[in-house]
């Protein structure tokens, strides 16, 4: 059991999300940071924490600070803060490990206020799924030459088999886009906000990596966003809190309910990372919201809806808002339990469970409206 | 095609040369006496370095299988079929092959397959799955 958890998130900003942009990086990560800033009631001069994930996941990425990552340090010269007291990049880290890690330094006594900033961005001139090196090095050795480490593959395999062992058909599929595109069409920064998506459509599109279309993977777009976290005694007077009740990684997932005392029935909502459509089954069986192997028929029945009796991705997911690799899932959990999510908001918000990353190295963190 | 090409390391080097020789060869923990793969420096159960490496039959059962319709690997003319094949040898050893788009797909997962080896690209062969 660990010691109380007693920080919170008191912001969060969200830069414009476009699919290309002639902007750089760093003038949406700036937007995103100072959008959060101002948003926990603060000034650039409160910041005295940092923490961030530079890592962009694509094949084709060129890992240039300001092309298609944001680093700590080169962005604290652009955001002009000089007396930072704890700041740290999380080498292909998730946003929920972000928070963890932000929670870390509060807790330590490190900082007060830990700025939080994850950006993607969408090159023009690069190829995004495709990796150019005709060498393969290390574990790659056994990845590259076949083809598994691009375009998802490998959760690609892992839901065939699972299709196959439960039944499961590229109709049920279909619901969780389907799930996406009603939930995007309420959240106004969603790249696929006013498009929603027939069952022919989503059939006749191109295929990616089968039984995955081009609909089921997440859209490569440029954003970033932000959030701001505090010691819950420092809660900024104009900030709306949302409190950090519990976390953990995917060897003890358990640990985000065990150190909270939040039973994985309490959970009103879950925002599950949904970077592949069959990625949202994972933590639905994972967690025992479903049986093995139902979880596509929880999403099917309309369970998941927001009339449903367990919500999930109430803005749209990956999938409707674009890639912005699972921050996207912190901001609504902070949204919704802080009371903040305008039309979205769902009158059970008082728990919300945020899961970021494959089913294989995800990690969670529990939201919460009461510290 | 034009797969990138394996830059060997001493743990690996044995997997490739047999596989140049049309071989299936992995290295067993001869304290535990499981399989590795992909070949580790030390087996992760026991920790020992102590690994012998063997020859295995190539047979085994189609555990999953994907094929990739965008130019993933530049050269390789799409589709791209990954399988994934569950080795006789040990319930759960799960390696990572090519296949036809013309014979795998057609396949139920658990189906029986024989790995046998492409024509060499700069001196590399890869193991493929076929129809036992």
């Amino acid at each position: 059991m660990r010691e109380k958890a007693t920080t919170a998130m008191v912001g969060f900003g969200t830069s414009e999300i476009t699919r290309y942009s002639d902007r750089g990086m760093t003038a949406f990560a700036l937007e995103a940071a100072l959008a959060a800033i101002a948003d926990a009631g603060l000034t650039r001069e409160d910041v005295d924490g940092y923490i961030g994930t530079p890592w962009a996941t694509n094949q084709g990425a060129v890992h240039a600070h300001g092309a298609d990552e944001i680093c700590y340090r080169p962005f604290l010269k652009a955001l002009g803060i000089e007396h930072l007291r704890y700041g740290a990049d999380l080498y292909k880290g998730f946003p929920t490990d972000m928070v963890v890690a932000a929670a870390h330094a509060l807790l330590a006594g490190e900082c007060r206020y830990v700025l939080g900033v994850r950006a993607l961005y969408n090159l023009k001139g690069v190829d995004y799924a495709t990796s150019a090196s005709r060498q393969a090095w290390g574990d790659d050795q056994f990845v590259q030459p076949y083809g598994l480490g691009t375009v998802g593959a490998r959760f690609a395999t892992r839901i065939r088999r699972y299709m196959e062992r439960w039944g499961v058909s590229r109709h049920d599929l279909f619901e969780v886009i389907a799930l996406s595109r009603r939930n995007a069409a309420r959240n106004p920064v969603a790249i696929w906000r006013n498009r929603q998506i027939s069952l022919d459509e989503y059939l006749d599109a191109p295929m990616v990596a089968s039984p995955h279309c081009l609909f089921d993977c997440d859209i490569p777009v440029c954003g970033a966003m932000a959030f701001v976290m505090s010691r819950s005694s420092d809660v900024p007077s104009a900030a709306a809190p949302a409190f950090l009740k519990g976390w953990s990684g995917h060897q003890r997932p358990w640990d985000v309910f065990d150190d909270s005392g939040v039973s994985a029935q309490d959970v009103d909502q879950c925002q599950l990372y949904d970077g592949f459509s069959s990625m949202v089954y994972e933590w639905l069986e994972g967690f025992r919201w479903c049986e093995e192997g139902q979880a596509w028929k929880f999403i099917r029945d309309g369970h998941a809806d927001v009339d449903g009796c367990l919500p999930v991705n109430t803005f749209g997911g990956s999938l409707g808002e674009g890639r912005l690799h699972g921050m996207g899932h912190v901001r609504e959990g902070y949204l919704q339990t802080a009371g903040k999510a305008g039309e979205r908001q769902l009158s059970a918000s008082d728990h919300c469970l945020v899961q970021v990353g494959p089913y294989d190295s995800s990690s969670f963190v529990l939201l919460c409206r009461e510290p | 095609m034009a797969r990138p090409i394996p830059v060997p390391s001493a743990e690996s080097r044995p997997f490739w040369s047999a596989a140049s020789a049309g071989e299936l060869h992995l290295p067993r923990c001869r304290n535990c006496g499981n399989l590795h793969y992909p070949p580790p420096a030390r087996c992760p159960e026991c920790l020992t370095e102590a690994l012998h490496w063997e020859q295995l039959s190539g047979r085994g059962r189609l555990w999953s299988w994907t094929e990739i319709f965008v130019e993933a690997i530049p050269g390789f003319e799409p589709p791209i079929l990954v399988t994934q094949v569950e080795l006789a040898e040990q319930q759960g050893l799960v390696l990572t092959a090519g296949g036809d788009s013309r014979e795998i797909p057609a396949l139920t997962l658990g189906s029986e397959v024989q790995l046998c080896f492409t024509e060499p690209v700069d001196g590399f062969r890869f193991p493929l799955a076929r129809p036992a």
